[in-house]
Order: structure tokens, then sequence, then C-alpha cells
């Protein structure tokens, strides 16, 4: 075992290269995201996810991201849905008025083409979403996101809601996501050099062989965030007000074009899916 | 590198009196951190606040950066007496610098964590972009403006975390341990840049430390103990002190202490001797004696001639990491070396130079992409190679490993190892007893104890006990004694000396300095950007200390002084261990007859 997690756990990652969607306003990638999530939705099969598809195939290919990069965080993905998409296949109902062709039945359990159909439906769909939110995280840095966030939640404030705060919690929570991946590669490589085996024995016992790691891990970094609180006093933090910033978002052309493009798959998508069900 | 803010001119003030602070003030299990300390710090003032871990040091910063109040007595910046109400007052002028960096980092680009200060302070935009930008170029970091603090070096967070302080153009900068955790070129760096803050803008700045050697030229002198200021002076003054600073677990640098031996000797030197370059300079009018040719000191401890028997050979092992991502680098690009049974070898080199990728592919945690190790003539790599098995058998304390402990109890964490594999309960006592003794820990006395109510030392020392239990036939240890303070250091240099020489073990001591720990070695294995480019004793690698200086590799502190005297004296060897014998060399060529007494 590598025990590089870094290596295989792509999701929340950002890769720093330059292109098109890259350079894109983080709002607009934000609501463009939301957007192929809403017309997913709305989709009610393969003839209709398939402009989302392509969409995320486009999208894919402007990112410049490798495209084993972004299959390799698929894998966990892929993992779940053979274990979900066979029972979706064998529980399958028949829709009302629709004939169905059957291969094998038994009780309640069949395997039907409109079964299949059904999973591959399923599976795409879960493609589309994840892909769309794996993107977002691959092209917009924490800092970008977490300043569009606070925009956009902007109307919010009026509801004595705590945005700046909420934002900066959530942006200390997420950089403290690669110093925990990196702190429980090193706890793990000391229990392996101890002789523990976390590839071997039952779904308890490697859970179990976990305990070892998990409770350094969090000893560790709830006093790394004690230390953190002090330094953001020290450095005069006091919440939002009276807070300026740096960074100044605005959004040009391109946004206009890309969210123009993003609403015409997935509108065509989402027409497709209520007006004709398949 | 020049640091030059436009502009900016600190002024600051500091005025304690009768400051008092306790932990969990009130309460019945209150520690009484400051008892009294009555200080005044003048603008521009560069001190140093030395004290043994316990005496209240990092109280005091972190008092002075007006984030802990004051239990009693007062503090004043500026005018400002701090309370409550004006903590936000007193943090715009005081800045403070962490032992970690990633303890203060607060964004995850450079660029929005130097921004994070200013815009805490409400700055309008424009200005914040021009004090970022000036920063950045300052310190040499605009080329990483965008990139992700997570990717970058330690000495390049630590920048970036002192540029975010210096982003707010405090006036008094407390820098609260900074060199512990890093290497000692990035140490000099960082008190470079705090003397220019000094000479350029006057800024005051606090450093604590625990290494002598670092504030030999600063201005004043502040030691604490048990919550008070035991000694404040001048360095010349304060050092000339020895035997008080010694009382405290401090002491003097050691070219100090070897200016005291030689004037012993006879040698007419001033006191006190701060730096190698004094020395040099104290020396070099003195008559000198025509000794001719140098003593061949190495000729008495040639290394044993019985060459052991190989037991690992690592040949010419590639490893990348994150390999096949965007992110890949090289941590290893064609080691071989080999290391013998029951021998004791220090694996040296600076950072990033690939020694610790090495010892986690001998253990067969990383898989090398290209290249083999074998042990015992066996491939470990190969199919059907039961590496469990060898990784009981090859024992890894790893860096800081007091941060992996995860039991209850003392106790149970050494018997880790021998319950997994199922020892009887008698035999893992026995076991657990012995490795408890080893470390210097009282088996009866610490069984129970709660981990967490450790000293750092000690948890270290259970720590190793743990992987002592295991009963492996080698031992790597990773930098075992970075990190602490001068005592622990010196009382775990000792057990592992203590260690390597009663276990019968192959011991490989992983390191950056040539120290007292490589000093056990038989041999020493010099790594360079993820090859090995030097083998031998470390008598034999200390002739070219300018090479070992030249890839990062730190001298130890005689070997330093020596390399620093053969720029004037031509004949000095550097290739000594120990002071004593430096002392001896320059006896031999300055000392007077009368008082050569100590010269054999």
């Amino acid at each position: 075992m590598s025990l590089e997690f870094s290596r295989n756990v792509t999701f929340g990652q950002y890769i720093d290269i330059r292109s098109a969607v890259h350079s894109l306003d983080p709002r607009t990638k934000m609501i463009c995201a939301a957007i192929i999530m809403a017309c997913a939705f709305m989709t009610r099969g393969l003839v209709s996810i398939a402009p989302l598809f392509a969409l995320a195939i486009i999208v894919q290919l402007a990112t410049r991201i490798p495209i084993g990069y972004t299959l390799r965080g698929y894998r966990l993905l892929f993992r779940t849905m053979l274990f979900f998409v066979p029972f979706q296949v064998l529980f399958y109902q028949a829709l009302p008025g629709v004939e169905m062709h059957y291969y094998w039945r038994w009780w309640i359990l069949s395997v039907s083409y409109e079964g299949i159909l059904g999973g591959v439906f399923t599976l795409s769909r879960v493609i589309v979403l994840y892909h769309s939110i794996n993107t977002l995280m691959f092209t917009t840095t924490m800092i970008d996101l977490s300043d569009g966030a606070e925009i956009m939640m902007d109307p919010l404030k009026r509801l004595k809601f705590p945005v700046n705060e909420f934002v900066m919690t959530m942006t200390i929570a997420l950089k403290f996501v690669p110093l925990l991946i990196t702190e429980l590669e090193r706890l793990m490589r000391a229990q392996i050099a101890r002789g523990v085996r976390f590839d071997q024995g039952s779904v308890i016992a490697r859970t179990r062989k976990l305990v070892p790691v998990l409770i350094p891990l969090f000893v560790n970094a709830l006093s790394r965030a004690e230390i953190l609180i002090i330094a953001m006093n020290a450095r005069c933090y006091r919440g939002g007000e009276g807070r300026t910033k740096r960074r100044t978002m605005q959004a040009s052309g391109k946004d206009v074009v890309a969210g123009l493009i993003v609403l015409l798959f997935g509108i065509i998508g989402a027409y497709i899916g209520r007006t004709m069900g398949i | 590198m020049q640091v030059w803010l436009a502009g900016f001119k600190g002024t600051c003030m500091i005025q304690l009196t009768d400051l008092t602070y306790d932990y969990n003030a009130g309460r019945d299990d209150a520690i009484h951190a400051l008892k009294g300390v009555n200080l005044t710090i003048k603008p521009g003032e560069l001190v140093a606040l030395l004290g043994h871990n316990g005496s209240g040091k990092s109280t005091l910063a972190k008092v002075l950066a007006a984030v802990y109040m004051p239990t009693s007595g007062t503090v004043e910046v500026n005018g400002i007496t701090l309370s409550e109400d004006s903590a936000y007052d007193i943090r715009r002028q005081v800045g403070l610098v962490f032992q970690r960096p990633d303890d203060q980092l607060v964004a995850n680009r450079v660029i929005d964590d130097i921004a994070f200060g200013p815009e805490n302070l409400g700055m309008p935009r424009e200005q914040i972009e021009a004090r970022v930008q000036e920063i950045l170029a300052s310190l040499g970091l605009s080329a990483l403006a965008n990139a992700q603090i997570s990717s970058l070096s330690g000495g390049e967070r630590q920048r970036v975390a002192i540029a975010g302080v210096l982003a707010m153009q405090p006036s008094c900068l407390i820098l609260d341990e900074p060199t512990t955790m890093i290497a000692p070129p990035l140490a000099r760096n960082l008190l470079r840049l705090a003397h220019e803050l000094r000479a350029n803008h006057g800024v005051s700045v606090i450093h604590i430390t625990h290494f002598m050697h670092e504030v030999v030229d600063f201005d004043r002198i502040i030691v604490m103990d048990g919550g008070k200021v035991f000694m404040d002076g001048a360095p010349q003054e304060i050092f000339l002190r020895a035997d008080e600073l010694r009382h405290v677990g401090l002491d003097v640098p050691l070219v100090t202490r070897l200016g005291a031996q030689l004037v012993h000797n006879g040698i007419a030197l001033p006191q006190p001797v701060l730096t190698p370059n004094q020395l040099c300079d104290a020396l070099a009018p003195l008559p000198r004696q025509d000794i001719g040719v140098t003593r061949p000191l190495q000729q008495a401890e040639q290394p044993s001639a019985t060459p052991h028997e190989t037991l690992i050979t690592i040949d010419n092992v590639h490893f990348t990491y994150m390999q096949g991502t965007p992110m890949a680098s090289v941590g290893l690009g064609g080691a071989t070396c080999q290391i013998g049974k029951g021998e004791i070898v220090a694996l040296l080199g600076g950072t990033q130079a690939g020694k610790s990728t090495l010892i986690e592919c001998i253990n067969g945690l990383r898989k090398p992409q290209q290249g083999t190790i074998t042990i015992d003539g066996k491939e470990i790599f190969a199919k059907g190679y039961d590496i469990g098995a060898l990784r009981d058998r090859i024992g890894i304390v790893f860096q800081q490993p007091e941060t992996q402990l995860f039991e209850e109890t003392v106790g149970k964490d050494v018997s880790f190892s021998p319950r997994r594999r199922g020892l009887p309960p008698e035999q893992s006592r026995a076991i657990v007893e012995e490795c408890l003794t080893a470390v210097g820990l009282d088996y009866q006395t610490f069984r129970l104890r709660y981990v967490y109510a450790l000293s750092g030392g000690q948890k270290r020392r259970v720590a190793i006990a743990g992987v002592l239990a295991s009963q492996p036939e080698v031992l790597i240890l990773d930098e075992p004694v970075a990190g602490l303070d001068p005592r622990g250091r010196t009382e775990l240099a000792n057990l592992i000396a203590r260690l390597t020489k009663e276990r019968n073990l192959t011991v490989i001591l992983v390191g950056n300095t040539i120290d007292e720990l490589a000093e056990l070695a038989d041999r020493a294995i010099v790594m360079h950007e993820g090859r090995v480019v030097e083998q031998g004793t470390l008598r034999e690698l200390l002739n070219d200390a300018d090479m070992l200086h030249g890839i990062g590799l730190e001298l130890s502190e005689t070997a330093e002084i020596a390399r620093v005297l053969r720029q004037h004296i031509s004949d000095m060897p550097t290739n000594l261990l120990h002071v004593d014998e430096l002392r001896d060399v320059i006896v031999q060529r300055y000392g007077t007859p009368q008082g050569g007494s100590h010269v054999a």
C-alpha cells in the first residue's frame, strides 16, 4: 500500500493550471454548477441526460485537467455505484403504461431491459452531479469559493446571519483538509511500521485498527485549532465587522458566455426530461 | 534580500510592571506561569528571551502580543495599557510569529494569507494591495504569490507566516521559538531578517530561543526562570556568567566555553569570546609556534577493520511522490548504499535530501518505482516476500514520535506491539518493563501514567520504548532530538548512545547535523538531492568540511569553529569531533610552555 492519500483522493483538490474554466468568476462557476444539478434532477432518462453528459465532456476538455487524473477521483464513486446499481436493476418497477422486456424474473426481483437502462441512467446522473462539483473544486481556489459564497450569501446578513464568520469557518476547515491528510498519512505510516496491517482482517477488525490513528489525529487537530485561534487574534481578526477585502470580483463577457452555454445544454436536457419523460 | 518597506518607522516602547499570569486563574489547579515581571523594552531594541521549558517565556510573549490578559500588574505599549478593550490596538503594534508556521497561516494561498492582517485592520483595498505586493517583493515571495500554501516547503511557509505579520507593519516583532523546528540555514535567514528590520525600520524584536549562538550579537539578553526575570544584560555580560546559566539549564555558546578553556591554558584572549570570527581575530595577532605537520588525529581511532556482513543493500532506488499527478516531485533519484549487520550508520543530509523517503522505502512503506532493496539477500518488493515480518525486524522512530502516541496509559502504548504479536501477558509485561527501563523511565512509576500528562521529552521516550518493544533487529531513528530544548537534547542523545552500545542492533541515525548523535556512528552516509554523495567515517568526511557545508549539512559547532579558523590558519584541521581536540590543536599552536600543561 503506497499511502499517498493525496495522490488518490482527488476530491476537493485545486489543480493549479490555467484554463478557460479556471479564469471564470467563481460566482459564475457556482451558479453553473447549481444549474447543472437542478437540470440533472429534471432529466427522466438517457435521452434527456445526454446533453448534460455532453456538457460534462466539453467542460472536462476545457479545464485541461488530465482525464486520467479526473477519473482516478471516480474510483470510490464507481465502487459505491457498483454496489447500488444492481439493487436498482433488480428491484426495478415497471412504469405505468410501459411494457417491460424481462430477461430473468423471480419473486419481486427481475432483470429487464428497462431496469438496466434505468441503472445506467442513474449512474450517468450521479456522474453528471459529481462531475459538476468536482470541476468546481478542481478549478476554483478555496478563497475564491468562499469569497463567492460570501457575496452570494450577502442577503442573509439582513437576517443577522453571521455570513463572514460562517465563510471564515468554512475556509479554515478546508485549509485543515490537506494538513489532516498529511497527518493521517504520517500516523498510518507509523502504525504500519509498528506492524499494523490496515489491509487485512474483517471490516470490524479494520475499523478497530483505525482507532490508534484517529485518536492522535483528533488530539493534534484540536491543539492546532486552539493555537490557530490565538494566531488569528494576534493578527487582529475580530469577525466581519470593519473588515475589508483585498480581492474584488469582476464578472466579464466570458462569464456570460459560459453561463449561456451551460443554460442551453441544461434547458435542453430538462425540457426533454419534463415534456417527453425519456 | 534586503527588507525595505517604504515609509515605515516603528517605535515601540513596552513597559511591564509587576506582571503576573496564571493559567486557570482563580481555580485550585491554577498554574502561576509569570510571577511578577518588571521590564522595559526600548524602541528598536533587539532582545533575546531565554529560558528552559516552563520558565514562562512563551507565556510572556503571548501577554506582550495581547492575546493573554495579565492576571495582575500592567502591560503598557506606547502608552496604551493592556485591557480587553485595548487589546486590538496593542495587537496592531505587536506582531507575533509562532513556532510552527502551519499554526498561524489562515488562508490557502500565499497572497491571501499575507492580506489577512491588513484586511482585519480595515484598510482600503488599494492600500492592502500595495502593501502585500511590497512585502512579497521584499521577502522574495513574488513568484509564489498565487501558490497554494500546502504545496510550499517548510522554509517558504515560515517566510509567508512572517510576511503576514510584517504586512501589518508592527513596531515590535515577537518571535516565539521560531528556530526550534526548522533547519539551521533557515534559522539564520530568519535572524538576518530580524536584524534588518531593526536596522532599517527601528522595529523592536523579541526573539525567544533555546540556542545561545543565535543571540550573541543581540543588544540584550533576558533569561527567565520560574516565571521571573533571572538575568538581564548584554551578551558580553550574560555569557561571562556560565555557572548561573547552567544552573537554569542553559549554557554559554560552545566557542565561549572554548575561549574560557584557552585562557585557562594560558592563551591571552579577551573574555567572553562570542563567535568563531571573534576567536579568529583574537588569535591572529598572537605569537604562533611552528609545530610543523599536525599530529594526524584519526590514527588513534581508525574504524575497526572487521567489515560488517551486509544486511541491507539499496541499489539505484528511485522514488517520485504523487507520480502520475500534476503535483509529482522527485524524492529519490538513484540512491545506492549498503548497511552492514550490527553497524551504526549516520544518514546525513540537508532538507529535501531524501533521507526520510529512503528509510520509508527500506521498511516497505513506500515502493520505489525503480531500483531494488534487498535485506539478507532477499528483494523486499518481490512477490511472496513477507513484508509484515520485515516490519517486525525494522523499527522506525519517526520524527516527533510523541505526536503518534494513542493509548491512554504509558504501559498500554508500549505493550502495543507485544499484544499485537499475541505474546502471553507475562512475557509482554517483561518486555514493557525492559523497554521502559531502557529509555530511562521507571516501570512502576510510569506504567499507569496517562500519556497526555507527560512532558514532551518523556512522551518521546515512551514512543521510543514502544518501538523497542517490537524487538527489532534494525532501529531507525529519524531526527530523534529535533525540537527539544538543549537539556532534553543532551539527555536523549545520551540515552541513544547507551541504547546503541548496550543492544546488539543495527542502527540508522538520520539527521541534518554532524552532532553528538552522528558521532556515535561507525560510518556516515551523506545524501544530497535524492542520492548518496559521500560515505565514510565522520573524520574522513570532515576533512572536506566546506563540501559538507555546501550541500546544506550542518557541521557540529566544533567543526564549524575549526572551519572558520582554517580561513586564517591554513594548517588548521577540520576533522575534529570534540571541542577538547580543538582546544588541544589551538593550544599546540598558541599555548605558552607554562600554560600548556594540559597538553600531553
